[in-house]
């Protein structure tokens, strides 16, 4: 389109005025203190995705470091103190299985085979201490349907 | 019974599309008309009353200010050729 | 079967959304108005062709039809009506027809409102991009996610609604955010439109502004309900987690804060162009991405739907989108280039670069955290998570830049300002802000985050009202009116600044309650039995009785408490602990008395069949507010939205006594 063609240096003969250069050093001021920010907020608050079978391969190199580890709940083995608030239990998956200890309350979608992700620190006598339970909620319930709904 | 339901569905989709296309350009769109009498300080698109540093009519963004006499583009005001056409506009302001 | 019409209506609505995007493109190219009339007549099609897809689907989950899948694994015969119909957008399928839908009914008000001349030559660029846009989720509708699937067989009922989405905030909390994802579409159309076209990005951006606004507006909602339901519904007694879907609906929200702003900017100035223009765009590449990571499964989350290959669909639209629309931009840059350059640090101008900035990095922020577990997998082969720790100390710094700003910003000049106009205008907030602080020393709030947060808020509170009281004033000396009267008519007149403002009051509130609850949340959990009475925290609670009842899609554990304070207030609290049948799982109600000074929240963490129950207890300070500032974000964003309607009825009539 011939209207689109511009012929240079010929519009808002302002705009070819530089930016001053401090208004430039403040944004890259900015930008350095958000990368800063970003990059001093990483320290301690990292913690690696391992599967059980992961964490057991890292052996005792793995007592007291910051994990999560993901895996399913074994219902064999549940053990709720109502009085306390302490949840024990172990997550297992194909090749490792680990004990967990939490405090607090039972989470609602914990039960037999619901996959789990545990936040913590494994401790020397090789039980899982859980700061976080976080349990797959919706996605287990869509696939759930999708298991019951899928044979035919 | 949803073989024929479909086919009628596409068969007004089709004709909704070609429609236009079959009547080819003489029934061109009616341009909105202005209004009569629009002051000065009146939106040129949809008459609304302008405050004088509004540069763009708040209600339907209309450009309120110079024009190129040439090809009707909006101009920011301090061109010396039109963005649009390039036709010289120094005598003109 | 009804459900394969919908399914054509479907394949239809790809057809003429995508003959549409072609038809206006080649018909503006080649100036052939009967090709852009026939582009037109296929837009309409479309959105027919949607609307009747929606309908049926509608319909089916209505007439509980069980042979189409979506239906029977989002319905069944006990669930309520209210959320049978939300069932329409609980699901993945149902929700991406619910975003095409609403796209296309945005897209139908565009064709139907602009039509002024000034929009003639945006007009076919702009529907041939939301075109593209419904041609795209018709097919991810047609191919990977169809929502009209059928089972082999009829079943006898359907598998229902998960039931934690059964909640008042549920109902509303998807489609809001859908809303708002959905209508940050037509500002991105606007751009793409007035760069093809080479109209002056100032002329469009007036037009662009109601759209951004109202879209914004949604996406406020949307993320302010789904603290709310995660606050009543999860029953952990926080709101936000950090949780990857949290913040995919978090970064296009603050990029949609920063367009604004930058928008604002140049309809008064004349500056910022570009940067609006690069908003704009990255919003609605956010509000795809946000789709991406919900339903790719991509990154892990609590949410974590199902993974699937609709991602990629995803993923890969977002790239053709962004890549071609920002090359576009950068190819015709100089249309968008400033008249000025900014002239001080010290002018408003400077002040909204700076706090947009500081959004665009907090959205950095968030961004980086939420793609950091799928960035380290790449980059080490190890997925690494971070945890709410990263944000609060990177993201916090950061917001309080902001809310800082929020005070300094309003009273500011355009162009330059002196250190001593400034200072003048801030004394008295600062004073007030010192004397908060003092108030709050004495009485014992001295955590040094409380006293950051509330200080701050005091001096943006004080700063922002004393604007209000600048105009009334000048008002009441000029027109002789009383303080009210010039209050409400300064507001009216610049909607836009001081619904700005207001709206700058309600995050203030929000971040009392924030930083309330954070800092000052106490828990406390004991073991009663029925008829025992415990005073905990200030509060006197009465373990009344204890219910068992059958219910047809649940059976029913109920603690009844009745719990009092001092003052002689009485509140019947009963939290509830359900087995839901169709899941097989238990479900926590928490039960919540609200008071403007602190949430008491208690939960129901264990019950035995003595009727010996476990309570947690939760003392959230300031919670309420939270709620209250999301109430005034809407009011002051529908101040600012509203159009002039006073002076738009009165002026015919002025033309004709002229």
């Amino acid at each position: 389109m011939t209207t689109e063609e511009r012929m240079p240096d010929m519009e808002m003969p302002a705009a070819s005025k530089p930016r001053p250069t401090k208004f430039i050093v403040g944004g890259f001021i900015i930008a350095a203190v958000v990368i800063y920010l970003i990059v001093s907020s990483l320290g301690g608050s990292t913690a690696y995705y391992l599967t059980v079978a992961e964490l057991m391969a890292k052996g005792p190199a793995a007592v007291g470091e910051k994990v999560r580890v993901s895996g399913v709940v074994d219902g064999a083995n549940i053990q709720y103190d109502q009085q306390n608030l302490v949840l024990r239990f172990d997550i297992v998956d194909n090749s490792g299985r680990l004990p967990v200890v939490y405090h607090g309350p039972r989470p609602d979608m914990f039960q037999d085979q619901a996959e789990a992700v545990v936040e913590g620190k494994l401790n020397a006598n090789g039980v899982f201490e859980a700061s976080n339970l976080l349990l797959k909620c919706p996605s287990k319930y869509e696939a759930a349907a999708t298991a019951t709904a899928s044979p035919r | 019974m949803q073989i024929i339901i479909f086919l009628l569905m596409a068969g007004l989709t089709i004709f909704m599309l070609a429609y236009p296309l079959w009547q080819g350009g003489a029934a061109a769109r009616p341009a909105p008309a202005p209004a009569a009498t629009l002051s000065a300080g009146q939106c040129a698109t949809c008459g609304r009353v302008l405050e004088p540093d509004e540069r763009f009519c708040p209600q339907c963004g209309t450009p309120v200010g110079p024009r190129c006499p040439q090809c009707g583009r909006a101009l920011v005001g301090d061109e010396r050729f039109c963005p649009g056409c390039g036709a010289k506009l120094e005598g003109t302001r | 079967m009804i459900a394969d019409i919908g399914y054509g209506a479907l394949l239809l609505a790809f057809l003429s959304a995508g003959y549409a995007a072609l038809a206006f493109v080649l018909g503006q190219r080649r100036r052939r108005p009967e090709l852009i009339r026939s582009g037109e007549n296929g837009f309409r099609m479309a959105v027919l062709w949607v609307v009747t897809a929606s309908l049926i689907l509608l319909y089916l989950l209505v007439s509980r039809d069980y042979q189409v899948r979506y239906v029977f694994e989002h319905v069944s015969n006990t669930l309520p009506l209210a959320y049978v119909l939300s069932a329409f957008w609980a699901g993945q399928e149902g929700s991406l027809l619910f975003w095409l839908l609403l796209v296309s009914l945005a897209g139908l008000v565009v064709l139907y409102s602009q039509r002024d001349a000034a929009a003639q030559p945006l007009r076919p660029y702009l529907l041939a991009t939301t075109a593209i846009v419904q041609a795209f989720m018709a097919l991810v509708l047609v191919l990977p996610s169809n929502p009209f699937a059928l089972l082999a067989s009829r079943p006898a009922d359907g598998f229902g609604l998960n039931p934690l989405l059964e909640n008042v905030g549920m109902i509303f909390h998807p489609p809001t955010l859908f809303i708002g994802y959905a209508l940050y579409t037509i500002p991105f159309a606007f751009v793409l439109a007035g760069i093809l076209s080479g109209q002056p990005s100032d002329a469009w951006m007036a037009r662009v502004r109601r759209w951004s606004l109202m879209a914004w507006l949604f996406l406020s909602i949307g993320i302010i309900l789904g603290a709310w339901w995660a606050y009543i519904e999860l029953g952990w007694g926080g709101y936000w987690a950090w949780d990857p879907v949290e913040n995919s609906s978090l970064i296009p929200w603050l990029v949609g804060t920063a367009a604004l702003h930058s928008a604002a900017v140049q309809s008064r100035r004349g500056i910022f162009r570009t940067w609006t223009a690069v908003l704009t765009i990255l919003t609605f590449g956010l509000c795809i991405f946000a789709t991406f990571v919900t339903r790719s499964g991509v990154i892990q989350s609590v949410h974590a739907f199902e993974r699937s290959s609709l991602g990629w669909y995803f993923a890969v639209f977002l790239v053709v989108a962004m890549a071609g629309s920002l090359g576009l931009l950068a190819a015709r840059r100089r249309a968008f280039a400033d008249n000025y350059a900014l002239e001080s640090y010290l002018s408003r101008e400077a002040g909204f670069l700076i706090g947009n900035l500081l959004l665009v990095g907090a959205a950095a922020v968030v961004f980086l955290g939420t793609i950091f577990p799928a960035l380290t997998e790449l980059f080490r082969g190890q997925q690494v998570a971070l945890d709410a720790g990263f944000y609060n100390r990177s993201f916090g710094p950061i917001g309080l830049a902001i809310i800082l700003l929020f005070g300094v910003c309003p009273v500011l000049l355009w162009h330059r300002t002196t250190p001593a106009q400034l200072a003048r205008r801030l004394i008295v907030p600062a004073i007030l802000t010192a004397l908060i602080i003092a108030v709050l020393l004495v009485t014992g709030w001295r955590e040094p985050i409380a006293l950051v947060g509330f200080g701050s808020t005091a001096f943006v509170a004080g700063s922002i009202l004393m604007e209000f009281g600048r105009g009334a004033r000048a008002r009441m000396r000029s027109a002789g009116e009383n303080p009210l009267t010039a209050l409400l008519r300064v507001v009216g007149r610049d909607r836009r600044r001081y619904g700005g403002l207001i709206v700058h009051l309600g995050v203030l509130l929000i971040v009392l309650g924030v930083v309330g609850s954070g800092v000052y949340k106490q828990e406390y959990q004991t073991v009663m039995k029925p008829g025992e009475t415990l005073d905990v925290a200030g509060y006197t609670v009465q373990y009344l009785q204890y219910v068992e009842q059958e219910l047809p899609h649940k059976q029913r554990f109920a603690t009844i408490l009745r719990v009092s304070r001092p003052n002689g207030a009485v509140r019947e609290l009963v939290p509830e602990k359900n087995f839901h049948w169709n899941v097989e799982q238990w479900v926590s109600e928490v039960a919540v008395w609200s008071r403007p000074a602190e949430d008491f929240y208690v939960i129901l963490a264990g019950l035995s069949s003595d009727g010996s129950a476990t309570f947690q207890f939760l003392q959230e300070p300031l919670m309420l507010w939270m709620w209250i500032g999301g109430g005034v974000m809407v009011l002051g964003t529908l101040l600012a939205w509203w159009p002039a309607g006073e002076r738009r009825r009165r002026a015919p009539a002025d033309t004709a006594e002229e």
